[in-house]
């Protein structure tokens, strides 16, 4: 009689045991600074500085910030259109390289390894392809190709800058896609397709019936760290453009960046990281939602 | 289970002997700097002398050299006593960190070797609370004028002469036309940069903010600025659109540039003989050029060890004395000894003639967020100079208001204390 | 006989179907590579050919390795192949410190049972939506708080907190049959051995990849490790490649330099990427266990 509960502690506590390392560290190095973070977005605080506290004054101050709501403006037009589109290369690229064709270690080192490769390298050697000189790499071509008729800074107006960006963004990250759905696509059991195949659907019924719910899992887990990169995106901007032009560019992680370390206040700085986890939550569900209803109506 | 657990701590205890620190037998200076890229090389070989001669002390160069990094590595450092024992700092990064930087009286300093009285007034603007000193500028990035000497012969000007005031510069741009190609102008360079915009507003009179900071000042002179601006780009002497402009300068196609001093080498290796370096033309009603300065600074809590201080000082009194081997790399003098000295013209002809213009450099007002300041004037620079979208008086109107919302914010937080 | 024929013509057929497949899409990636290849060369170059030569060529004129000496010269104090140095050693502890710490967490969570599993999952994922800056500096005075400034410690420890690696782990160990761990327990098999032998294997594919951006991850930051650093000899490779980044004024004059220290800095973990690809292939085709 006193050993069930015994036991089921013993087993409990085992079970903790698998989760503990890891939950120290989480509690040590990320929950506390979060926590330190949101008494600290009640306060004014400029590192070397006195703390004065001023309750929501910093909240405040934010949601009559021209200057946040237009990065949060410039964030979520750019996820919109880069999340879907990542996934929809990634999901192309993975869906070739499942097919039976010679040398996929060079397919996979192009179109894979990007992923794997620092920002520093990769943004500074796409800058200069995007360099203004009539010699840097995207210039001549387009010129040689008689799309352009002279060189042209690629920065120079929202537009271009955005375009420069997302391109050079989907091609940077597409990869861990890639391997995901690869390694999802691998799992799904062929009879399924064999069936499919006999009752007569065709490739795109195939893919929509078959493959999407069988990559269920992967997708959701897909779907949120793009979302989450995307409203992350920094080094980009920091790398091409500053936040120009005029702004048009600055994402809301670059606003932060500014803020916290340029004019060095972190009590504001806190208070718009916690703005921007009650955006990234609404949008996140949101996508998360669509992406439900998508695969739940293709499973029927 | 137990031998994860082992495996975990002895990978952390392989972490932890890899902390070890070796024992230091010199005195160990870290010298910070924003100089990356060539700059840096120069500073390289100063430091690099300078530990020859002096076996005990070690200077070490770190360079950072994008200014919001550089801050937050001063600031985390200031807060945990683990910063930097010199600094070489850009003059408008300064505002944040004065209270923490160790002053000095003018006979310290003397007795140090070095003459403050000696350094131009307008770069200690700023640095000097209770006559204590609280950095000593090393040197002073400033404008210049750059032209193309084969074009200038090409329309008849004389190559040796070039414009001086706003007339002869206007009539000297438009002979250029002649032999500019369509698409560019003589005067080729991206309106959309703010400091080429400030450079003019200065000498027309303005100035960004008020003396105590706490309104917009710019207003009309912007206005008169701006019109001059537009009145170039109207005759066809100045772009009308963000433009990159130095590879059309390179290859000759147009002329001229008034730009920072640290071009000046990269242009006369381009360009050769055919390189033309000036004072810059006065084009408005007061006499004024852009600049900025590098000040060495010495954090206060970094340098209370007597030991750590005077291997600090002797760093900074040899760049002091080697200050010309440091403006090779492309700066003007600080101090009015060396730039009027024959030394300097001897060695460095170029920085010597545009040298001249020192007694009336300007800089940016001693105000922690001036750049900011400065970013949200840029976008209204945009929509009066390319876009169209606003008159000078528009932008400008629009421009004080976002300032004033920066100052507003400034006074609100961080100016209480 | 002419069935046999037709057979072998058909075999030939879809052979060469292959074969052409395979070369257009060998080309199609070779352009996607492009900005590789053209670092890789401006590397090459000296920095006033780089810029001004007309029509740019992709295998240079003149292959030069001055930039590359000019980044491993040592330069008062700093050091690019210490940093190198530095920068494997934090970046091989940090993994293999991810990989072994994040297992078990994920299992944990994806699996097994316990009070509290929800919270504690939704709370590692909803962590993912603040950006890293924000902890830059509170977690710079815990540091300081555990006197571990200026120690490898400072850089290694706090990664290992970060929840993606977990989550991505539990969402592939989502995949692993039920039947299969009924099967094992009545075999009276402990959790323990149940993660070691059968999980562990199933979602190697998945600890390859976080594997190879914790590495990344660890080998290219930059911002932390200079504050956290500051005795010159700990340095790691992306700071001491810094001052080769643009200068003002023209932001291509040290072009060659740049390209030399990207290049440097990506080398390894191609490197990596092209010897583990097998590994990776292999991981991935080990579909079996699974649904159903």
């Amino acid at each position: 009689m006193g050993k069930l509960p015994f036991r089921k502690v013993w087993w409990e506590l085992g079970t903790w045991g698998f989760l503990l390392p890891h939950l120290f560290f989480f509690v040590l190095f990320i929950a506390t600074p979060l926590v330190i973070n949101l008494i600290m977005s009640f306060y004014n605080w400029t590192l070397l500085g006195q703390r004065v506290f001023i309750g929501t004054g910093n909240f405040l101050r934010i949601w009559n910030d021209d200057r946040f709501w237009l990065a949060v403006k410039n964030t979520v037009i750019f996820s919109i259109i880069s999340v879907p589109l990542t996934i929809i290369v990634g999901l192309l690229i993975a869906l070739i390289l499942n097919q039976e064709i010679y040398g996929k270690l060079w397919l996979l080192v192009c179109f894979v390894s990007p992923t794997f490769l620092g920002s520093v390298g990769i943004l500074t050697t796409w800058k200069w392809i995007y360099a203004s000189y009539p010699t840097g790499l995207a210039n001549y071509y387009f010129n040689k190709i008689g799309i352009l008729k002279e060189a042209i800074s690629w920065f120079e107006t929202s537009t271009r800058a955005w375009t420069c960006i997302i391109l050079t963004t989907v091609w940077w990250i597409v990869g861990f896609s890639v391997l995901l759905y690869l390694g999802a696509l691998q799992r799904i059991p062929p009879e399924q397709y064999e069936a499919a195949k006999v009752d007569g659907a065709g490739p795109l019924k195939c893919f929509w019936h078959i493959t999407l719910p069988w990559m269920r899992n992967v997708l959701f887990f897909d779907v949120v760290r793009q979302v989450l990169l995307a409203f992350g995106l920094f080094d980009q901007v920091y790398f091409f453009t500053g936040g120009g032009p005029a702004g048009s560019t600055r994402t809301m992680v670059y606003y932060l960046y500014l803020v916290g370390f340029n004019r060095q206040e972190l009590g504001q700085a806190a208070a718009i990281s916690w703005y921007m986890f009650a955006i990234v939550l609404i949008f996140g569900l949101i996508q998360l939602a669509m992406l439900t209803k998508s695969i739940r109506s293709a499973e029927e | 289970m137990k031998k994860y657990l082992v495996l975990c701590i002895l990978l952390i205890l392989f972490v932890n002997i890899s902390n070890i620190a070796l024992p230091q037998a010199k005195t160990q200076i870290t010298f910070m700097t924003p100089l990356s890229g060539a700059d840096g090389a120069y500073m390289d070989q100063i430091i690099q002398k300078f530990n020859k001669q002096n076996p005990d002390v070690e200077v070490v160069h770190l360079v950072v050299g994008n200014s919001v990094e550089y801050k937050q590595k001063l600031s985390t450092g200031l807060a945990t006593k683990s910063a930097p024992q010199v600094l070489l700092i850009r003059k408008f990064d300064m505002p944040l960190y004065l209270d923490q930087l160790r002053p000095f009286t003018t006979s310290e300093l003397k007795s140090l070797g070095i003459d403050i009285n000696d350094v131009y007034p307008a770069l200690l603007e700023g640095l000097v609370k209770d006559r204590k000193y609280y950095g000593i500028p090393l040197d002073v990035w400033i404008f210049y004028m750059a032209y193309n000497k084969a074009n200038f012969k090409k329309v008849g000007l004389n190559p040796d002469r070039p414009p001086r005031t706003r007339e002869t510069f206007i009539k000297a741009m438009e002979d250029l036309k002649a032999i500019t190609p369509k698409g560019l102008t003589p005067y080729y360079e991206n309106p959309t940069w703010a400091w080429i915009w400030v450079h003019f507003l200065w000498q027309f009179g303005g100035d960004l903010l008020t003396p105590d900071f706490k309104k917009p000042a710019f207003k009309n002179a912007a206005v008169e600025t701006l019109k001059f601006i537009t009145d170039l780009q109207e005759r066809g002497i100045f772009p009308k659109a963000a433009v990159d402009p130095g590879p059309p300068f390179q290859s000759g196609q147009t002329s001229v540039l008034i730009t920072g001093i640290w071009t000046i080498n990269p242009w006369m290796e381009a360009l050769g003989k055919d390189f033309g370096y000036a004072t810059v033309p006065q084009v408005g009603t007061k006499n004024a050029v852009f600049g900025g300065s590098h000040v060495i600074a010495l954090p206060s809590v970094m340098v209370q060890d007597k030991k750590v201080f005077d291997a600090s000082m002797r760093w900074v009194k040899f760049l002091w004395d080697n200050a010309i081997d440091w403006y090779a790399a492309g700066q003007t003098p600080s101090r009015r000894s060396i730039a009027k000295s024959d030394e300097l013209k001897k060695r460095l002809p170029h920085i010597y003639a545009v040298a001249q213009q020192l007694p009336y450099v300007k800089t940016f007002q001693f105000f922690p967020y001036i750049s900011e300041v400065l970013d949200e004037i840029a976008v209204n620079l945009e929509d009066v100079l390319i876009t169209r979208k606003l008159t000078p008086e528009q932008g400008m109107e629009k421009a004080e208001q976002a300032v004033q919302k920066i100052l507003d914010d400034y006074w609100a937080t961080a100016g209480k204390k | 006989m002419r069935q046999d024929n037709i057979f072998i013509a058909l075999k030939k057929n879809k052979k060469t179907k292959k074969f052409v497949i395979s070369i257009i899409l060998w080309i199609f990636a070779s352009f996607w590579f492009i900005p590789i290849f053209w670092m890789l060369s401006t590397s090459f170059k000296s920095t006033t050919v780089a810029v001004s030569e007309n029509p740019p060529h992709w295998i240079p004129k003149e292959i030069t390795s001055e930039n590359y000496k000019l980044v491993f010269a040592p330069a008062s104090g700093i050091n690019i192949t210490r940093g190198i140095i530095n920068s494997l050693i934090v970046a091989v502890l940090s993994t293999l410190l991810v990989l072994v710490i994040a297992t078990p967490a994920a299992y944990a969570l994806s699996r097994l049972k316990f009070r509290g599993k929800n919270a504690i999952f939704w709370s590692y994922v909803a962590i993912l939506a603040f950006p890293g800056v924000l902890f830059l500096v509170p977690n710079y005075f815990i540091i300081y708080g555990l006197g571990l400034i200026d120690t490898f410690s400072a850089l290694i420890l706090p990664g290992l907190g970060s929840t993606f690696g977990v989550f991505l782990l539990r969402q592939y160990m989502l995949g692993i049959s039920r039947e299969l761990e009924d099967a094992a327990w009545i075999d009276g098999c402990s959790r323990f051995r149940f993660l070691l032998t059968i999980v562990i294997p199933f979602v190697k594919p998945a600890l390859l990849v976080l594997g190879l951006m914790t590495f990344l991850g660890s080998w290219n930051s930059f911002l932390w490790p200079l504050l956290v650093l500051n005795s010159p000899e700990k340095l790691t490779l992306p700071i001491a490649l810094v001052r080769f980044s643009a200068g003002w004024g023209d932001p291509f004059r040290g072009i060659g330099p740049l390209m030399a220290g990207a290049f440097i800095s990506v080398a390894p973990t191609l490197v990596i990427f092209v010897l583990f690809h097998r590994y990776l292939m292999q991981g991935i085709s080990l579909g079996s266990l699974g649904k159903g």
